[in-house]
């Protein structure tokens, strides 16, 4: 009866938020997660539940599998766009289930927050897990990598398939007792024998604490690794990624010694993660090849992260960089600097949401990749928000000249320190609580551009 | 001038690796010595001018601490002696107390050479803004941390809070001291937050014709800083 009636409450107040034009995405799942405590451990288990967590790429994996699963005739609830933390996985299944908690759905197919995992794992005990990757996070929140592999570790329930990625010394070693299947990415053009980032963590074999060497390195603690010392390797890879070749749109990928090629959905390499992530999954789901070639031909990534826009003759990219998120930041900086083309950078980092009541701390752009962004083709940097000073810092430390870094707190005044001359590109950085406010300075960038461009 | 940053493979959180490329900035000359856990300490055979010890996770602490204890007689001779500076952030400060009390009440003995002790409270998290003073230095701070510490003199603390937390929840003195060894709680880009703190932690290290790195330009950080956590209305996090 508690069930049926958090499932009925739940429902109608999902109702009432649409009728209100407000967000349904979270309070639904409270209610329901109010009335019934137990909800996700009570409502009946779909016919295949898959969760998808790691630190980056989560969402993209999570949208990519549902949109899978349906392009193959399956009806899937998924939190694509309901929160990754209990609330939102509450509010998926009061839309999944019929008022007796049956399930209307063949799949689920979760997002699943890593520390929000204790309370949801144990609970709805899905059949597949996914693991991107794990790294570092907002220091305040994740703390670091050990401790949300304990997490993880102590709340993925015994018997679960585990999909993970066979490049990360930390995450693939999750629930060894658990039946498992890897992938991977094999050596890519750009890649590194020792690591050229500030931060890689968990290079340390796990048996012997010699630090491990790479054969070849993606970014950061990515790549084949092996323990001069005692022999401990990277787990072998069902699935390997290797070519992908941008203008016929092609991915190679290896499979028990044979090579096949597969639709590339976006050449970014934390992208072909992504999609090598989904193909070693749907071939567990008993796909086969051909179906699953067939299949990512119709299956995009919506990258709300990018936005182009042309001032006269100059690009003006906006790009999401998630402050306190190092590594996400230090992946968008590298793309900067390998991007062709003479650029100006605009950085606006800050995370807004402190700005009322507090100072936000900025220890986390210390483990930015800052350096990448001391380049010579990079003739301009302009910092703002709030704690635009320890950017400046930050740029100088990493050796960039003075003469190149410019700063002004306010976000519409720094745009207007954008110097158009010989450059193509200017680069627009921004946290994702600044988003709205992205939209304003990129049209003030544009217009400058543009009106500058006509005298 | 010679500064060991120990075992950078591990302990390496939270920002804390750029005090070491901070004073490298203000000491162009001196060598940085990196050493990992599968490498003798530098330390134990000629002299170093600063030893340096960043955040770690709670279980690269036992890694550390069993690296360590085999240096524990060193370690106290060099800090006893006044040998050289050491500097430990984070929880780094606990290695050097005398035992670390893990969730289920399992002590990890220490190295004794601080009276204070470490006790985990995993999964409570610690964060905190903080304003600390050491004589007439102002420094701003922040923690972020699974564990608060206790047994703290106030001869041996390091510094004093003036808004924020010390090292445990109910006391204001944060940080330990002990003639040139100095640990804190505090992590992340403590010295580049800090100019006047480099400057003492140079002098400390015989350095005192050694400039602070991008000296403007970080005090214009600090001024921003210290005015935004004096006024804030919250310090946690
Ligand atoms: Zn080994």
């Amino acid at each position: 009866m508690k069930l049926f009636f958090a499932t009925l409450f739940a429902k109608l107040a999902y109702i009432a938020l649409r009728i209100l034009g407000r967000n349904a995405s979270h309070f639904p799942g409270a209610v329901a997660l109010k009335l019934c405590p137990d909800f996700l451990g009570r409502v009946a288990k779909c016919p295949m539940t898959i969760c998808v967590t790691g630190t980056n790429g989560k969402t993209t994996v999570t949208n990519m599998v549902a949109d899978f699963l349906e392009q193959r005739g399956k009806k899937v609830g998924s939190n694509r766009l309901d929160s990754n933390i209990t609330e939102g996985v509450a509010c998926t299944y009061v839309l999944s289930v019929g008022l007796f908690g049956r399930p209307k759905v063949d799949a689920m197919v979760l997002e699943v927050d890593e520390r929000a995992s204790r309370l949801i794992l144990p609970y709805i005990k899905p059949d597949y897990l996914v693991c991107t990757n794990l790294f570092r996070d907002s220091i305040m929140r994740n703390a670091h990598p050990d401790y949300i592999f304990e997490v993880l570790e102590t709340y993925i329930p015994d018997g679960v398939f585990m999909v993970l990625n066979a490049d990360d010394p930390l995450s693939s070693r999750l629930k060894s007792g658990n039946e498992r299947m890897y992938f991977s990415v094999g050596r890519q053009p750009s890649d590194v024998e020792e690591c050229i980032n500030r931060v890689a963590d968990n290079t340390i074999c796990p048996e012997c604490q010699t630090t491990m060497k790479y054969d070849y390195l993606h970014y950061h603690h990515l790549g084949h690794y092996r323990c001069p010392a005692c022999g401990y390797t990277a787990p072998e890879a069902a699935y390997t990624a290797l070519d992908a070749d941008v203008a016929e749109g092609t991915l190679v990928v290896e499979h028990e010694g044979e090579k096949k090629t597969y639709p590339l959905i976006n050449d970014a390499l934390y992208n072909i993660y992504n999609e090598i992530a989904l193909i070693a999954l749907a071939s567990k789901l008993g796909y086969d090849e051909d179906t699953i070639i067939s299949t990512l031909k119709n299956i995009g990534i919506t990258e709300t992260r990018f936005r182009e826009l042309r001032a006269g003759d100059i690009d003006v990219i906006c790009c999401l960089s998630k402050g306190c998120n190092s590594v996400a930041c230090s992946r968008n900086f590298d793309n900067v600097r390998m991007h062709p083309g003479k650029k100006a950078v605009y950085l606006a980092l800050d995370d807004t949401s402190y700005m009322k009541n507090t100072v936000e701390y900025t220890g986390w752009i210390w483990d930015v990749d800052y350096e990448f962004l001391n380049d010579p083709d990079i003739k301009q940097i302009v910092v703002t928000c709030p704690r635009c000073r320890d950017h400046r810092l930050r740029l100088l430390m990493a050796g960039v000249d003075p003469e190149k870094i410019f700063l002004a707190e306010d976000e519409l005044e720094a745009a207007d320190l954008i110097d158009p001359e010989g450059i193509d590109k200017v680069y627009l950085l921004y946290d994702n609580t600044l988003y709205d406010r992205s939209v304003k300075i990129a049209d003030r960038i544009v217009r400058n551009l543009t009106e500058r461009g006509r005298k | 001038m010679k500064i060991e940053v120990l075992y950078p493979e591990v302990c390496c959180l939270y920002g804390d690796k750029s005090n070491a490329d901070y004073l490298k900035k203000c000491l162009p000359e001196c060598e940085m010595v990196y050493t990992s856990l599968t490498d003798e300490p530098r330390f134990a055979f000629e002299p170093v001018d600063l030893i340096y010890l960043c955040s770690m996770s709670e279980r690269s602490q036992e890694l550390v601490l069993e690296r360590l204890k085999n240096y524990k007689n060193v370690l106290r001779l060099l800090i006893d002696e006044q040998k050289c500076v050491i500097l430990a952030v984070g929880n780094a400060m606990e290695l050097f107390g005398q035992y670390i009390q893990k969730e289920d009440g399992e002590k990890i003995e220490a190295l004794g050479i601080t009276d204070t002790y470490a006790v985990r409270q995993k999964p409570d998290r610690f964060n905190s803004l903080g304003i600390l003073s050491m004589g007439d230095m102002t420094l701003v701070g922040y923690t972020t941390r699974f564990s608060h510490s206790y047994g703290l003199s106030k001869e041996d603390a390091l510094f004093k809070v003036v808004r924020g937390s010390g090292i445990n929840p109910d006391t204001d003195l944060e940080g330990v001291r002990k003639g040139r060894f100095f640990a804190t709680y505090t992590v992340g880009p403590l010295l580049i937050s800090n100019p006047d703190f480099t400057r003492f932690i140079l002098d400390e290290m015989g350095a005192p014709e050694a400039t602070v790195a991008f000296e403007k330009e970080a005090r214009e950080a600090y001024e921003k800083r210290l005015a935004g956590i004096r006024a804030a209305k919250e310090l946690l996090q």
